[in-house]
């Protein structure tokens, strides 16, 4: 069972299984939309995170733009939403290649500094540009797509739209974890100096690590200015970053399902406790240092604790015990 | 001048380094690490450095391969200037090494080291997010064949971080060959080995030198003495001897560096 879990084609099915149970056990379409999309960002961050070692407080400026492009976009151009998510996702990549290439300058704290610095730059440019974001009151109006003539203005049937692509995109991102780029990641994430060593340009790998991250998490942008009908500032505030990291963490670094699992539980639990007490925040923040403290591989540690306690006798071994599986994580 | 007179002796012509150092200076700040280092090593030789504590044989590696950039001097790699080339378009031209301390992907299998380290030759065909690992490629075979040569086979599919010193020591080594360089440098391999991973570096190394050329730094005067076509001796960031072993170990500055008592090991 624990080397089940560690399938690519598993964290697929898992992935797929998300989407058909969403609707099942939530009531709210724009909460589960929400999860697909805040999965998919937090797997997008994870790409850095989990897979290339970089903290980047940078995912709120894709995701903010993502919104923004979106908007301005389906607003003025009147150019349907599968002509303007392409566009977006170039957005997204072009602004997370010079964010990325100019951070990855340097390495450690400054780097963290560095994204920190640019996320405020974004967003104050965003505030100040009022004209084309709207400011304080952001983009407003941004439409839902059309399918077959008609906007998707039920939750469902935008979560249905949502969740094609959620899946689309989670399969690609599986796809960049397990290639030759993917893998190498994890060797500059593990030894950066040996990677460069033996002959990686450490660099370039990092800027294509960007890019891609900033083009998911531009596309989940636009998903959510379109989710809720316009680009807010909150979008590119710091927030946000600070936001997709915590998902990152909470759901286990270096695997993109974990990531749309640590989405889910922060958002439904966001949900649940706001509603008896506003606070909640703080519980999550006892949370955070549990995870931190205690288990660092996040909520898919604990699964993976779980299925290999109950199948202890057959592997035996709990899975920090095991060696690295062969075919690295998904 | 008659004809009877002596001929001068004809210079030999030098035997074209592979990979040779003139004038090289480093200084880390106001400290100089090295200082006008000229070294020519080789084609196809063993070339040992040694010299006590802060001699500054890693640094001189640092520049050899990149990882630092020299205040002065020239570098070339079989003729051609690499000084300023960075450290991974060494490695495409022909340059690798391993480190004194040991340096490997720790998380990943030992198996995925070593195809890492084979595909660094062509890192950007490894920038491909859509392709997979192939099953079977050129990477994948280096690996294979390393695996076997290094006795590592049986531990193939384990997190390099998992190994015994000895086995990360001789996977540290197997990083530098799975890149099938020319030249290969080699940071005190031995360090740390038990008597018997001792001996089987020391065969591993002397194999190198037949089609390979080696620079290789150590602190066991049997293994240096042993092995190498040309030792340097370096104190103090400058290089104070270099000759064959018999000769570097009769010099009397070198026995003076050493207090005359750390030269022992048996001749070829």
């Amino acid at each position: 069972m624990t080397r089940l879990l560690e399938r690519p084609l598993v964290h697929f099915a898992l992935a797929a299984a998300t989407v058909l149970v969403l609707p099942l056990v939530l009531r709210s379409g724009t909460l589960a939309s929400e999860i697909l999309i805040y999965g998919l960002a937090a797997a997008a961050c994870n790409l850095l995170l989990g897979y290339t070692g970089l903290l980047s407080f940078g995912q709120g400026i894709f995701f903010g733009l993502g919104s923004y492009a979106a908007g301005l976009l389906l607003l003025r151009t009147g150019w349907p939403a599968l002509a303007v998510l392409p566009a977006v996702a170039v957005v997204g990549a072009a602004t997370a290649t010079a964010v990325g290439w100019l951070s990855i300058r340097r390495q450690g704290v400054y780097f963290v500094m560095l994204t920190l610095a640019f996320s405020q730059l974004f967003y104050f440019l965003a505030y100040t540009f009022s004209d084309l974001t709207g400011g304080d009151n952001g983009l407003l109006n941004v439409p839902r797509p059309m399918v077959g003539g008609k906007p998707l203005s039920d939750p469902w049937a935008y979560y249905a739209y949502v969740a094609v692509l959620f899946l689309a995109l989670f399969a690609a991102l599986q796809r960049v974890a397990l290639s030759t780029f993917g893998r190498t990641l994890l060797a500059i994430r593990d030894n950066e100096a040996r990677a460069s060593a033996i002959g990686f340009p450490v660099r370039a790998f990092k800027v294509a690590a960007f890019a891609i991250s900033g083009a998911v998490t531009a596309l989940a942008g636009a998903l959510h200015a379109m989710l809720i009908g316009v680009a807010p500032l909150s979008n590119i505030e710091y927030h946000t970053s600070e936001t997709l990291l915590i998902m990152t963490i909470i759901g286990g670094a270096a695997n993109l399902f974990a990531s749309v699992l640590g989405a889910a539980f922060y958002l439904i639990a966001g949900d649940l406790l706001s509603a008896i007490w506003p606070r909640w925040l703080l519980l999550l923040g006892v949370l955070l240092v549990a995870i931190a403290l205690f288990m660092q591989r996040g909520l898919w540690g604990l699964i993976e604790r779980a299925a290999a306690l109950a199948t202890r006798g057959g592997a035996g071994r709990s899975p920090d015990e095991r060696a690295a599986p062969e075919e690295s994580r998904p | 001048m008659t004809a009877a007179a002596p001929a001068a002796p004809v210079a030999e012509p030098a035997p074209e380094a592979a990979l040779s150092a003139d004038g090289l200076g480093v200084r880390y700040g106001s400290f100089v690490a090295l200082k006008d280092v000229t070294l020519r090593v080789r084609a196809n030789s063993v070339h040992a450095i040694i010299g006590p504590n802060g001699a500054g044989k890693t640094t001189l590696f640092h520049a050899l391969t990149g990882r630092v950039r020299p205040a002065s001097g020239r570098i070339a790699l079989n003729g051609r200037d690499i000084t300023r080339t960075r450290d991974d378009d060494r490695v495409r031209l022909g340059l690798a090494r391993s480190f004194q301390v040991t340096s490997l992907f720790a998380t990943l299998s030992v198996r995925e080291n070593l195809r890492l380290a084979a595909q660094g030759r062509t890192p950007w065909s490894a920038l491909a997010p859509w392709r997979r690992v192939p099953e079977r490629d050129a990477a994948q075979e280096t690996a294979d064949a390393l695996l076997r040569r290094l006795d590592l086979a049986g531990v193939a599919g384990r997190a390099a971080g998992e190994l015994s010193h000895g086995q990360q020591r001789r996977l540290e080594v197997g990083m530098a060959m799975a890149a099938k360089p020319r030249v290969i440098l080699l940071d005190e391999p031995t360090s740390g080995m038990g008597t018997d991973d001792i001996g089987a570096m020391t065969g591993l190394i002397r194999d190198l030198g037949r089609d390979h050329t080696v620079l290789f730094i150590e602190h066991n005067m049997g293994i240096v003495m042993n092995i190498s076509d040309t030792v340097t001796v370096m104190r103090a960031g400058q290089v104070l001897v270099e000759g064959a072993p018999a000769a570097v170990r009769d010099d009397p500055e070198v026995r003076r560096a050493y207090l005359g008592n750390m030269i022992t090991g048996d001749l070829r």
